[in-house]
């Protein structure tokens, strides 16, 4: 993987500002799909054997899950074969990712916030999860990110807890 | 069909359905103003709010948003050259430099009175052909059902956008996901790691992480782009008489979108394409679409508004989704215990038909609000993205909770979202996989019936005529894309 700085004009009559830009092998991004799908047709099959077989005649409830670990498992296979090919021959292209850092940052704080609200209630949770989430996202004003904060609750409050009664953990 | 009207009006007697109504206008308006936001995301984000209300005014709303943020996508598109849904592309193409030559207010005018007379006009057919349909497909059977399922699947050579065998792995990965859960027909717990699993993986949830969470990851790579300022906000001018020279046009791409749009999988935006095209073709200056014509303008949005009740047509006569947009329909219905199909048009015509009371209604509003609040609009183009990103994220977590009252929604919708992002960048995209989550249950139980009433004959699928077609009908579905990409 490879990061460069782009120079992006952003519309006309906006400055032009530099944007980080990881490119990634595309036959290796693919690759790596592949296996992870494979891996899961191999789940898939697998925990066929473990189902029971109950009924009479026709197909069993093993039958479909085991025809698409199949189908899939094949058509990954394809792709697997196409990535190596690509990434013998160096052709293939790369897979742009802008703004990397944020981009994982915020894949890392989206799956530590469902164990955040078991811990702490939703309420606690979201006040310590969004100002993050936000600055990731590219606001920096302080007040505005208390303000989205502080509307954004209210609004859970309101709309899901009184007006829809849906009780928040 | 009049006793269908008749339920519908008495279930629609009500300040709810009004307010349902408004409700999916308003919110129809701000997510197709906002780029980056699409209809399908509109709706998943829309359906756990719903659940409080009766299904009438359940899909009222998410109908209304469905068709608002469909038009609402053209203002972004011609005020600042940035298509606030993937059909306003088309409508950028003559709206913007029309804005450019200082005729903005006429172009606000012309693409909404064309987004109203293709979504009337195409209301009125979509009531015809779909209780043909349905009234057709009542005859169905195991054999039938399974062949459709089947060509419903067959539609992922048109919603696959790129390459054809990540669209299937797309769709095959929908269905691994679609057969965890109890199966079927005798009740066997199949893939189930915990006791909320047993009902299978939660719908809602996972189209909430597929299309909107998702979502929210690339809007944060794109999250430091400036809107474009709009420094002059414009009135909308001129009338009805805008209108007149290009009727022919207007009644014509109509026509072609809702035709286009019947055929599932063939949204929005393959129709606006086709008529522009058509109309490109047809006109006496070619030479100018593209420059500010305003028959182009006016076919982009003529059709791209006709294919929304075109795509319905075979949601609710077949249970197909027409679009990804009605994919997650289907879904919001299935969550109120209604099922789309030809039997909703005998066990509940009060939906259907209120669904096409809606559509008709709601265009005035649509109208009023469009030509009025022009200025509030343009403000809403100008929310910056890392805000809008931010805020959805939020409201994709909190949706999915209220989805279940249960702390495991959140964790299928985190999951969903980042495979969802991580496929859609090796472009797996999303429309694929939910249209496998939509007809999988389908396709394994009328396979499994089939098989069961045929003693276990597979050439029972190709004996019966219809099932034989649809079989067909599949095949060709599916090679002719892969013949047109290698002609061209």
């Amino acid at each position: 993987m490879s990061t460069k700085l782009v120079e992006a004009r952003q519309g006309p009559g906006v400055d032009s500002t530099a944007t980080r830009v990881a490119a990634i092998s595309a036959p290796l991004a693919n690759g790596t799909g592949a296996l992870l799908l494979i891996a899961l047709a191999a789940w898939l099959w697998i925990g066929a054997a473990d189902i029971d077989a109950v009924g009479g005649g026709g197909l069993g409830p093993d039958t479909f899950p085991r025809l698409v670990a199949a189908l899939l498992a094949l058509c990954c296979l394809v792709l697997l074969i196409q990535s190596v090919r690509g990434a013998l021959s160096r052709s293939g292209g790369s897979i742009e990712v802008s703004r990397p850092v944020q981009v994982v940052a915020a894949i890392v704080l989206v799956c530590v916030y469902p164990p955040l609200i078991g811990a702490l209630g939703y309420y606690l949770a979201t006040v310590l999860w969004m100002p993050p989430f936000l600055f990731l996202a590219g606001m920096r004003k302080p007040i505005g990110i208390l303000a989205s904060v502080a509307g954004f609750l209210l609004f859970a409050k309101v709309m899901f807890q009184m007006a829809l009664g849906i009780p928040l953990p | 069909m009049l006793h269908g009207f008749a339920q519908a009006l008495s279930a629609m007697a009500g300040w709810d359905v009004v307010i349902g109504l408004a409700l999916g206008v308003i919110v129809g308006y701000t997510v197709g103003s906002l780029p980056g936001l699409t209809s399908s995301i509109g709706i998943a984000l829309m359906v756990p709010f719903t659940f409080a209300m009766s299904p009438v005014v359940s899909i009222t709303l998410l109908v209304t948003l469905y068709m608002a943020t469909e038009y609402a996508g053209a203002i972004p598109a011609i005020l600042v050259n940035t298509p606030g849904v993937p059909a306003a592309a088309i409508t950028a193409l003559d709206g913007y430099p029309m804005r450019l030559r200082g005729e903005a207010g006429q172009a606000l005018t012309m693409s909404i009175l064309s987004a109203a007379f293709g979504s009337i006009t195409s209301t009125l057919l979509l009531i015809v052909t779909a209780t043909w349909i349905a009234s057709f497909a009542l005859a169905f059977g195991p054999v039938e059902y399974l062949a459709l399922a089947v060509l419903g699947l067959s539609l992922v050579s048109s919603l696959a956008s790129g390459s054809m065998l990540k669209g299937f792995i797309g769709l095959f990965f929908g269905l691994a996901v679609g057969v965890v859960g109890t199966d079927p027909l005798d009740g066997v717990a199949r893939y189930v790691l915990t006791d909320s699993m047993l009902s299978g993986v939660p719908f809602l949830p996972a189209l909430i992480g597929l299309f909107a969470l998702s979502g929210v990851f690339t809007m944060i790579e794109t999250a430091d782009h400036v809107p474009e300022p709009v420094k002059k906000v414009p009135s909308v001018s001129g009338g009805f008489g805008l209108m007149r020279p290009h009727l022919l046009p207007l009644i014509r791409s109509t026509l072609l979108g809702y035709v286009v749009s019947v055929i599932p999988g063939h949204g929005a935006t393959i129709s606006a394409m086709v008529s522009y095209a058509v109309q490109k073709r047809l006109s006496r200056s070619p030479e100018t679409f593209g420059k500010g014509n305003p028959e182009g303008l006016i076919a982009a949005e003529s059709a791209a508004n006709a294919s929304v009740p075109g795509a319905l047509a075979p949601m609710l006569a077949l249970g197909i989704p027409g679009s990804a947009s009605t994919a997650v329909l289907i879904g919001a219905l299935t969550l109120h215990g209604v099922q789309p199909g030809p039997l909703l048009f005998e066990r509940h015509p009060e939906i259907p038909f209120s669904i096409f009371i809606a559509m008709a209604v709601t265009m005035p509003f649509m109208v009023a609000l469009g030509l009025g609040g022009v200025r509030f609009w343009v403000l809403v183009t100008q929310v910056p993205k890392s805000l809008v990103a931010a805020l959805v994220g939020a409201m994709c977590l909190l949706g999915s909770y209220a989805s279940m009252n249960d702390l495991f929604a959140i964790y299928i919708t985190v999951f969903f979202g980042v495979v969802g992002y991580g496929l859609n960048k090796i472009d797996i995209h999303p429309a694929p996989i939910v249209l496998a989550l939509v007809l999988g249950y389908l396709t394994e139980s009328n396979l499994r019936r089939a098989m069961l009433s045929s003693g276990g004959d597979w050439t029972v699928f190709f004996t019966h005529p219809i099932s034989a077609f649809c079989l067909v009908a599949a095949l060709i579905t599916l090679i002719l894309p892969i013949i047109r990409g290698k002609s061209s």
